[in-house]
């Protein structure tokens, strides 16, 4: 998916940082947007990814990476402006519509996000994909929540304990 | 391809956070999923974390009166229709007596006073324990926990 380029947002000429995936791909992003990453920051900050020289990722996969920028380069703007004060309600609504979307995706891709997330330290996304993987736990039997999260069969083991657990928590269910 | 298998029990714990203390049977059933799950949701340290992003804890019910006399009689009342503790649940003939951040202090004829339960948890874990019989008027209290 392309990512889409954002116009302003920040103080004179955009200066651009290279990241690399582990997969060795190379992406060329605003130094803005890779700043929302705590750990991408202190880099940048000490004039890293610059040049022909680039960051490289070893945990982060080119697709992920992408996902990564694509989150970033749309919540720059509003980051550089301190949360946003003068954003008006249209941006936030914007902001959130995207973030919907964003995360309407497949599992494998959360779970990558959730860790590329916590890698490169991006609370805001961090906190997104989260709250994702929350809502799909939410009003789900503990069966269901092993289905839906791609756990395997419980063994004999874990089913015996899991209806011992009914047995004394059952009403919690009604 | 299960989280548990390629999440580390921070990243687990990040989405647990976000369950909402709201619909506490949300996080009954997600500690019901498999030991590590239940492990996590144990730590005092993520109770702490999940306190300090909730901020205040809803309120799940009230605790009513039924009977003042011997025997008496209290019943757990809940706000949320999803989380339904059987009214049974209650220990019969026990006489609530004071209420505070979460734990309710109950008096009982058969014990004498001091039975100390969690009227959040009260089917699931009560603790007793024994204290003088009372003089012409008992006074009780409940006792926060830390």
């Amino acid at each position: 998916m392309a990512a889409p380029e954002s116009g302003d947002g920040n103080n004179g000429a955009a200066r651009m940082v290279t990241l690399i995936s582990s997969d060795n791909t190379r992406f060329e992003v605003e130094a803005a947007a890779a700043s929302l990453s705590q750990t991408l920051q202190l880099t940048i900050l000490d004039g890293g990814g610059g040049g022909g020289d680039g960051i490289p990722l070893p945990n982060v996969d080119s697709a992920t990476l992408s996902k990564v920028l694509e989150y970033c380069i749309k919540h720059a703007p509003a980051a550089a402006n301190g949360g946003a004060p003068n954003a008006t309600a249209v941006d936030r609504a914007e902001l959130e519509r995207f973030d919907n979307e964003f995360v309407n995706i497949d599992q494998s891709v959360l779970y990558s996000l959730i860790m590329a997330a916590h890698n490169l330290e991006i609370e805001g996304l961090q906190s997104l994909v989260a709250k994702k993987v929350a809502d799909m736990i939410k009003g789900k039997s503990p069966m269901e929540i092993r289905r839906t999260l791609g756990f395997p069969d419980p063994t004999p083991e874990e089913q015996a304990e899991m209806n011992a657990h009914m047995l004394e928590y059952g009403w919690a269910y009604e | 391809m299960a989280p548990s298998e390629e999440l580390t029990d921070d990243l687990i714990g990040e989405f647990l956070l976000r369950l909402s203390p709201e619909d506490p049977a949300c996080l009954l059933c997600a500690s019901l999923v498999c030991k590590r799950w239940r492990r996590i949701l144990a730590d005092p340290a993520f109770r702490r974390r999940h306190r300090a992003l909730h901020r205040t804890p809803p309120v799940v019910g009230f605790i009513r009166i039924v009977s003042r006399r011997i025997p008496y009689c209290s019943r757990f009342v809940p706000i949320n229709p999803a989380f339904r503790p059987a009214a049974r649940d209650l220990p019969g003939c026990w006489l609530v007596v004071d209420c505070r951040r979460g734990r309710a202090l109950f008096v009982t004829p058969a014990t004498g006073p001091g039975a100390e339960g969690n009227p959040r948890s009260a089917p699931v874990s009560t603790r007793r324990c024994s204290a003088p019989p009372p003089r012409k008027a008992a006074t009780a209290a409940a006792i926060p926990s830390a």
